[in-house]
């Protein structure tokens, strides 16, 4: 009876279910359907005013820094101060501003950086901080949140019919509340591809046919009882997408074998590399959000051992994967994004590592719309506390909602009814656009 | 594996001679049920024409179903 589609989750926000309940129940229109243009306009101009339009980004490229990066050897180094221990500095393009000495390249590159230094986040615990930083939420008993891949999906659809709209390469969060339909493809080893795709010898497409037409058969008692829940309907969709990519031209899009020798030595031919060079290769071919898990920053013991390799690796990284989205004329449609759980603490503890730091660190922003050669944010002079502008997860979330084109709060629905947005209250940053 | 000889499953439904009893086992084995008039025919159905590795393909059928993943 309701005007818009009402497909479960689909979300139908407060104001147009209130009119479609004035309109049918009381047979009355609330608003006359000129009014609510102008109350959307409103509602725009009241949010933001200064905020250019996002949309630019169809893809995202999420590099997630798994275990808590710290921020003064890589983004937000601190020269002056003795916090700053054994890691040195060197200049970047942007006058005045300096990166630690691991990120050679991207410092060469930073006229397409947008580093945010003044990030702060709620919570210390590696867990709990992952995961509002991958959902705005806090986690909770009752209800599982899906991440930004999971969202992207559900709002802006796949961009390619047989290709997955989300990938993780080595972990991630599953689509919580939005179920099975739009859970991203794990993947564990990038240069593996994705496993598991070749039929046995003895299955032929047409025994395999049968079989599934027999499993309808038992199932379809089942499914009539089943047929309101969207967790079980949720794997009809993925089974018959799953045959579908089996059967498709397009799985080559995972086959790293398919890239030349001199591409994968350019990423440097590591488990990180080689995982950039693949999620290249998917928002190449339609994928629309692939997030890469990179480990482990946790150096809370011989930071200055142990962290260089990793931060050069990852500046190595990074700089070719932005070059080759460059080259193949994707950086603009493609938001690259460094991100971690949070900082590690300015003062060197007693073991030569930095712990836990909630209180601020840095993440980078690069294409798709992001301007580029900017610090945005400010922290003190030790990198302990946020200065200027400060950025919440939230805010930040609400940024990439921008980037991509998704109302940073616009409402979906959990199968219980709940009200969810994408930045839980955060506000884009206006700036980075 | 489940199909191998040895297996549970296997060996329940080689001990037994009548098609029926077999259907039982495979269903009460995976689903915790006993097949409805519907099933036990294609199940025959399937198992005529395929022989011996139609048990294979209906215990692989029956392991794909919604019903076995969302089990009660």
């Amino acid at each position: 009876m309701f005007s818009q589609n009402t497909s479960r989750l689909d979300s139908l926000s407060r104001r147009q279910l209130m009119s479609d309940v004035a309109r049918y129940a009381l047979g009355v229109s609330l608003l006359p359907a000129g009014m609510e243009s102008v109350l959307d306009a409103a509602e725009k101009a009241r949010t933001s005013s200064t905020l250019r339009p996002g949309g630019k980004a169809k893809k995202v490229i999420y590099l997630y820094m798994s275990g808590a990066m710290s921020q003064l050897d890589t983004f937000d180094p601190k020269p002056k101060s003795d916090v700053q221990g054994q890691t040195g500095v060197i200049k970047t393009k942007i006058p005045g501003v300096q990166l630690s000495e691991h990120m050679k390249q991207l410092a060469q590159m930073s006229d397409k950086l947008a580093i945010v230094r003044s990030m702060s986040t709620s919570t210390g615990a590696h867990g709990p901080a992952k995961y509002l930083l991958r959902t705005s939420y806090r986690p909770l008993a009752t209800t599982k949140h899906p991440g930004i891949g999971s969202w992207m999906h559900k709002i802006l659809g796949r961009d390619h019919k047989e290709l997955p709209a989300s990938v993780q390469i080595g972990g991630g969060l599953g689509p919580g509340y939005l179920g099975a339909e739009f859970a991203p493809v794990p993947l564990g080893d990038p240069a593996k591809g994705l496993q598991n795709t070749t039929s046995p010898s003895y299955l032929t497409e047409s025994s395999f046919d049968k079989r599934m037409k027999l499993s309808n058969v038992f199932d379809s008692d089942f499914r009539k009882k089943a047929n309101a829940s969207s967790q079980v309907t949720g794997y009809d969709d993925l089974y018959s997408e799953a045959i579908g990519l089996l059967r498709s031209e397009d799985l080559k899009a995972f086959d790293l074998t398919k890239e030349s020798k001199e591409a994968k030595e350019a990423y440097g031919g590591t488990r990180f590399g080689n995982a950039a060079l693949l999620a290249r290769r998917l928002v190449q071919s339609g994928v629309r959000f692939v997030e890469i898990s990179f480990g482990s920053w946790d150096h809370h013991y011989q930071l200055f051992d142990n962290l260089p390799a990793k931060a050069q690796e990852l500046d190595k990284v990074v700089g070719t994967l932005l070059k080759d989205l460059q080259s193949r004329g994707l950086l603009d449609d493609t938001l690259v994004v460094i991100a971690s759980e949070f900082g590690r603490k300015p003062k060197v503890n007693q073991n030569s590592g930095r712990d836990h730091h909630p209180a601020a660190f840095s993440t980078v922003l690069a294409g798709g719309g992001i301007k580029g050669g900017q610090v945005y944010g400010a922290t003190d002079e030790d990198a302990f506390h946020v200065d200027e502008d400060p950025v919440s997860v939230e805010d930040f979330n609400a940024t990439i909602a921008h980037a991509v084109g998704i109302q940073h709060n616009k409402e979906i629905f959990s199968p219980d009814g709940r009200p969810f947005t994408l930045g839980n209250g955060g506000s884009p940053i206006e700036k980075l656009f | 594996m489940m199909l191998e000889r040895g297996s549970v499953i296997y060996n329940e439904v080689t001990e037994l001679k009548i098609i029926n009893d077999q259907l039982d086992v495979i269903f009460l084995s995976l689903l915790s049920r006993t097949p409805t008039e519907r099933e036990v025919a294609s199940a025959k159905r399937e198992i005529r024409s395929a022989g011996n590795a139609g048990f294979g393909n209906v215990i692989w059928a029956l392991l794909n179903t919604r019903e076995f993943l969302f089990i009660q």
